[in-house]
């Protein structure tokens, strides 16, 4: 093997690849060349230095919960997002509810009854039709606030 | 490997499945932006923003893209933003100062003045190399390149810097 690819073997000896065989031909190769013992003890210093560089860096504790603080108002008020919807879903319902008992009402009273024979059945289509059209637009309607980042370039 | 978490996301429980994705990824997040920035205060300072543009961007998260591919694409796009932001605040560059903490004789080598004379591209993989605990896997997950990339850079930085080293003594 050319002393070239035993630099390769070195190389990778350092990042932790080789094998128990292979570690045993560079060492065996080392101990005849000094142009390849130069690079293996180069590597060796470069790979102890860089060792220590990077071995101390690292995230302060505090930072998960420096995240969270920055993200305070929007992360309740998506909190809550849903229990607004089963809000909104009941007053819309309690108003429709609200407006049959006047509609029914209305047609109970005689004068109406002889004027528009079919009031309850007309009315009570529309209420539902109402009902209808508004759990499709709930389900329809986008979270607030999710698509500010449009310029991001997602995979 | 997170499924779990594009469960949560797939389910709109995004609270539960935002506190797991910054438990699990914080660290490597900030590893990525300090190899692309050079310097751990900025690299902090600018996961923090990518954790608020993921949380942003959960909602719209389509699962097609693994949680690690989608979220290191956001980082890297962030970190080079940040890089661009910075470099136009000031002209000094980024990465820090030597701070030398080990034997004497691995002092002899100074790392950020060799580093500085690298290619970009080596400098961030080698970086990042010796912050994952020589994984190239990891390291090519990170920056979105083939295994066999990230080793041929990594050698060919190792070489130059063995070099460069050789040179100066």
């Amino acid at each position: 093997m050319a002393c070239a690819e035993y630099e390769e073997l070195i190389l990778d000896y350092f990042d932790g690849t080789l094998s128990l065989e292979q570690r045993q031909s560079v060492e065996t190769h080392l101990a005849g060349c000094s142009g390849c013992r130069e690079f293996w003890e180069a590597q060796q210093d470069l790979d102890a230095a860089l060792a220590a560089r990077f071995s101390p860096v690292a995230l302060s504790a505090g930072f998960e919960q420096q995240v969270l603080e920055r993200l305070d108002p929007e992360w309740e008020s998506r909190r809550f997002w849903r229990l607004s919807q089963v809000l909104d879903l009941a007053g819309y319902l309690a108003l429709t509810a609200a407006g049959g008992y006047v509609v029914f009402y209305l047609a109970s009273l005689p004068a109406v009854e002889a004027a528009f024979p079919q009031f309850a059945t007309y009315a009570s289509w529309a209420a539902g039709a109402l009902c209808c059209l508004y759990l499709l637009w709930a389900g329809i309607k986008p979270e607030p606030s999710l698509t500010q980042d449009s310029s991001e370039q997602f995979p | 490997m997170d499924e779990d978490l594009q469960e949560l996301a797939g389910q709109s429980r995004y609270h539960e499945a935002f506190e797991l994705l910054l438990a699990r990824y914080q660290n490597k997040v900030f590893r990525l932006a300090y190899s692309i920035l050079g310097n751990a205060a900025l690299a902090e300072e600018t996961a923090q923003d990518i954790f608020v543009r993921v949380w942003k961007a959960l909602p719209v998260y389509n699962g097609q893209a693994s949680v690690s591919t989608w979220l290191y694409a956001i980082s890297r796009n962030a970190c080079l933003s940040a890089r661009r932001k910075h470099a136009a605040r000031r002209e000094s560059p980024l990465e820090e100062t030597a701070e030398p903490r080990s034997s004497d004789h691995v002092m002899q080598v100074d790392v950020p003045a060799l580093l500085a004379r690298l290619p970009e591209v080596y400098r961030r993989v080698l970086t990042l190399f010796y912050l994952e605990e020589k994984s190239y896997l990891e390291v090519a997950q990170m920056l979105d390149l083939p295994m066999g990339t990230v080793k041929t850079h990594l050698h060919r930085a190792k070489k130059e810097a063995a070099a460069m080293l050789a040179s100066g003594k």
